[in-house]
């Protein structure tokens, strides 16, 4: 192990310089000097080159010397042993060489050399839970720990959990063969006197062990010294990326800085509120945002700076000197000049914040200010403009009136608000508001308007005024026309009517009366035509008045007529006069023709009627007298006749004069008191008392004939008759008869019952019931009272005779003994006969009887 | 000519019932404005109906049942008695 160890370090300087023979190898102390110096890595003393045994041993004393002035104290260990080959001498001062060099000077944690090197040991091999590392023999013996040490360190050397503590040899192997082949330790240890022996050698297993402690340990050293190298290097990198990141933090900084700077000083705004607004957004976000890692970024600067310049003062490096305009210095300048801006930048901001409200309340204030007044004012222009008060009537002009007083009050209440837009107009723009422009714009035309509408006001107000006048005297008129209208239309309506009157006029003078009138009537035509121009004037001057002005003459609220009504009526007034002239004429001329075709009738009538009359009289004398026998009388009658019958062309023409008369309408004649009636009657009356008193003559003749009457009885009924004809109309009226009779000696009583006595003889002498008894009449009844009168009895018992005795007859006893007309006659009246002994055709003769004479029995 | 003497004139309802028609009324009518003398009764039949009922004899007839007479005629007149039936109500004078 010991040789193993030696060559491990011999074969540094060359495969030559390894031992073969520890026993006999360093005899010499060459190879122990060599040793030695590749071990400690120091230089000995130059050896002595000299075979001479005194030449051995001062190499060797050097080896030792060295070796002690190491601090190992060499008891009993001189140079001559070694140089004669003392076994044990050699092997323990190998020994102790390896225990110096290669163990002693294990430090691990405070503890050196042996338990140092176990401590470094159970440290390795902690990790692996099948290794416990308690001492340097048995923990070794399965190989697990040398496994171990190799894995700890190398890894990718050997699969370490492939291995069983059951294969400790192949271990063993396993951790030798690796360790000499790649960790540079050569064996030393012999697997199967590791496994077989009950505990190893201590000093060889510490031996080989501190090979690897020194391998792997060194190998950790050059990692240290890496890592060291590496660390210098980092610590190096390190300042300067802190260098560089420094000099970009300061630049970034300084840049920003610089871009930022400016931002605050500047001191413009947009001049309105929300830009400003805006700003201080910006500013906040500036604030809150930007500046804040901008800070740390400073401050990271300044730590960074700090830490920078420690370090360097720590590694003993110099000081960092920032370049040129990045020192700290320049960084804290740049930073106060940018905090001086910034805070005076906030302060500005504030108050141009508060300014720029304020502006904006102003505006605010002003707009509504504006609104208010331009809503008043809209429609003020129109209002005042409208000729609405030429189109009125006097009482809604007068309303009108006071509705534009109390506008003008109004108007001059806002007069007041005017003035103070203009004022917030005017500290808008002396406080340089952003948009003045518009406010001024706004302004002007409220100011404008207002101009206008204080003109307008006034205007208004002079047209209402005037309008008021010329109403008024339009109203005037208007009832100075109502006053003279009303009277004057009368006057024309009946004028009209008196001018259209349609008169009926009799004669000639009524016709000039008319005519006189109306030529009155014409004579005050001049002052109607004056009264009528007057009217109409006033009427005109109305219009005139309402053209003048522009006004619309209202109605006239006192009169219904109108001037147009006046005018017709008038026109027509005067055309009605000269027709009535001409009806006028007419008339005259037709009352002329009247007049004569009344003369032309009366004359005729007048001869007629006087031959009328004097005929009627000389008729009515005849037989009055009683002288004249009734055949004389009768032949007068007819000759009487003849001459009426010869006048009768009269008649005719006088008919046709009364067809004029009539035809001209022509209904009274002064000029003849007969009518054509009267004479039509006359003429009648003469034709018929001509017929009748011929009748009359005749039928005294017959009843004088047949009554046998004497002439001299004739004569004296007719004095009675004549008599009682006070009237002397050849007849007597049932008065003078009633008289007649009395006279007569008939009693005619007072009452209903001699009323209707005096009836039934009426009836008798006046069966025509003419209301007249006739001479020949009164003559027949006179001298019949002596015969005898049929009545209705005797009638009745000439039936009975007929009938046999029988109560009733039948048609054929009547066809047998009445002439056949009178025999229907009677068939036909009579009713048949109901008596109880009635026979089939039985005709009651009874009640016939008594019908003819107006009697029946009930 | 009748002699009648002097009465004051009296209207009355005179009210002639019968008991059937198969029994005449006994009195004589007389007149009528086709007679142009007054509708009166002539005569009355001794013991008849209508000497019974008051009725007399030269009575003027001014009405019957409420008809006035004085335009009727001699057969109107009858014509308005017979349709009377069994009663009727005269107002004479």
């Amino acid at each position: 192990t010991f040789t193993a160890w030696c060559n491990s370090h011999l074969r540094k300087t060359g495969p030559q310089n390894q031992i073969e023979n520890i026993e006999e190898d360093f005899r010499n102390g060459l190879k122990l000097m060599l040793l030695l110096e590749v071990i400690s890595g120091e230089h000995l003393p130059k050896p002595d080159r000299g075979k001479m045994r005194f030449h051995k041993i001062a190499n060797v004393n050097k080896a030792l010397d060295f070796i002690a002035s190491k601090g190992v104290k060499l008891v009993s260990i001189g140079a001559e042993e070694i140089v004669d080959g003392n076994v044990k001498m050699t092997l323990g001062m190998i020994w102790t060489i390896i225990l110096r060099f290669a163990i002693q000077d294990i430090t691990v944690e405070e503890l050196t050399a042996k338990e140092g090197l176990l401590l470094w040991c159970q440290r390795k091999t902690a990790p692996y839970k099948n290794v416990n590392v308690q001492n340097f023999h048995l923990s070794w013996k399965d190989g697990l720990a040398f496994c171990a040490l190799i894995h700890r360190h190398r890894p990718e050397l050997l699969d370490y959990y492939k291995l069983s503590r059951d294969n400790p040899l192949e271990n063993l192997n396993t951790a030798f063969d690796i360790a000499e082949k790649y960790l540079d330790i050569p064996r030393m240890l012999d697997p199967e006197d590791m496994v077989n022996s009950a505990k190893p050698d201590e000093r060889s297993v510490m031996a080989y062990v501190s090979s690897y402690y020194h391998a792997f340990s060194g190998a950790q050293q050059a990692e240290t010294a890496a890592n060291r190298i590496c660390k210098v290097l980092k610590v190096n990198q390190e300042n300067e990326r802190l260098m560089e990141e420094y000099e970009r933090l300061a630049s970034d900084l300084l840049e920003w800085i610089r871009r930022t700077r400016p931002w605050l000083e500047n001191r413009t705004t947009d001049n309105t509120l929300p830009g400003t607004q805006r700003r201080l957004e910006e500013f906040r976000d500036y604030r809150r945002k930007q500046k804040p890692p901008k800070l740390e970024d400073k401050a990271k600067l300044e730590n960074s700076f700090n830490t920078l310049q420690t370090r360097l003062r720590l590694s003993n490096r110099p000081a960092y000197l920032p370049t040129e305009g990045k020192m700290v210095s320049d960084i804290a300048n740049a930073w106060k000049g940018l905090e001086t801006a910034e805070k005076g930048f906030e302060e500005w901001l504030l108050s141009e914040l508060q300014r720029l409200e304020r502006l904006d309340h102003l505006a605010q204030k002003f707009r509504h200010k504006c609104e208010i007044h331009e809503e008043w004012a809209a429609g003020k222009e129109e209002m005042l403009r409208s000729g609405d008060f030429r189109k009125c009537r006097l009482n809604e002009l007068k309303a009108m009136k006071k509705k534009h007083e109390a506008f003008e009050s109004d108007l001059a209440a806002h007069q007041d608000r005017v003035e103070q837009i203009a004022a917030i107009a005017q500290e808008l723009n002396s406080l340089d508001y952003h948009d003045v422009a518009t406010v001024n714009t706004r302004c002007q035309r409220i100011c404008d308007q207002w101009d206008v509408l204080g003109q307008l006001t006034i205007k208004r107000r002079e047209g209402l005024e005037e309008a008021e006048r010329i109403l008024e005297r339009i109203d005037q008129l208007h009832l100075e026309f109502a006053k003279r209208a009303a009277p004057f239309n009368n006057w024309m309506d009946g004028a009209k009517e008196d001018l259209r009157d349609m008169f009926i006029v009799h004669s000639t003078e009524e016709v000039q009366g008319l005519a006189d009138a109306h030529e009155q009537f014409k004579a005050t035509l001049g002052e109607a035509d004056k009264e009528y121009a007057t009217i109409i004037g006033l009427v005109q001057e109305v219009q005139r008045l309402g053209q003048q002005f522009g006004i619309t003459p209202p109605d006239n609220p006192y009169s219904t007529l109108h001037a147009q009504d006046i005018s017709n009526k008038w026109s027509e007034v005067k055309q009605l006069i000269p027709h009535r002239d001409a009806m006028l004429q007419q008339e005259m001329m037709r009352q002329q023709n009247n007049e004569r075709l009344r003369r032309q009738f009366a004359a005729k009538a007048n001869v007629v009627g006087q031959w009328i009359e004097t005929q009627l009289d000389a008729v009515a004398s005849i037989g009055v007298t009683g002288r004249s026998s009734l055949e004389e009388q009768l032949k007068k009658l007819q000759q009487f006749d003849k001459a009426v019958v010869a006048y009768k062309p009269n008649m005719e023409e006088l008919e046709r004069y009364n067809q004029e008369v009539q035809e001209a309408m022509i209904f009274e004649n002064r000029y003849t008191q007969y009518t054509m009636e009267t004479l039509r009657v006359g003429w009648e009356q003469l034709m018929t008392a001509i017929a009748r008193n011929i009748n009359e003559v005749e039928n005294q003749i017959l009843t004088r004939d047949s009554k046998g009457i004497t002439e001299a009885q004739m004569n004296e009924f007719r004095m009675s008759f004549n008599h009682f004809d006070k009237n002397h109309t050849k007849r007597l009226e049932p008065k003078e008869f009633k008289a007649c009779l009395i006279s007569l000696g008939y009693k005619i009583r007072d009452d209903k019952q001699g009323e209707a006595d005096f009836q039934r003889i009426m009836s008798i002498v006046d069966p025509n019931r003419t209301n007249y008894v006739t001479f020949d009449a009164f003559l027949d009844f006179m001298t019949r009272e002596t015969a005898d009168t049929d009545t209705a009895e005797q009638v009745m018992q000439s039936f009975k005779i007929l009938a046999g005795d029988k109560p009733y007859i039948t048609a054929q006893i009547l066809r047998q003994e009445l002439p056949a007309d009178q025999a229907e006659y009677c068939i036909q009246r009579m009713a048949p006969y109901t008596g109880r002994d009635a026979v089939p055709g039985a005709l009651d003769y009874m009640s016939f009887s008594t019908a003819l004479y107006g009697e029946s029995d009930l | 000519m009748s002699n009648v003497e002097y009465k004051p004139a009296e209207k009355v309802y005179i009210q002639l019932v019968r008991p059937d028609s198969s029994v005449s009324w006994g009195f004589r009518l007389q007149g009528g404005i086709d007679f142009s003398t007054p509708l009166s009764i002539q005569s009355i039949n001794p013991g008849s109906v209508s000497e019974r009922c008051g009725l007399k004899p030269g009575d003027a007839i001014l009405s019957i049942n409420n008809a006035t007479s004085d335009a009727m005629t001699h057969d109107e007149a009858k014509a308005e008695i017979m349709r009377s039936g069994d009663q009727i109500i005269m107002l004479v004078e």
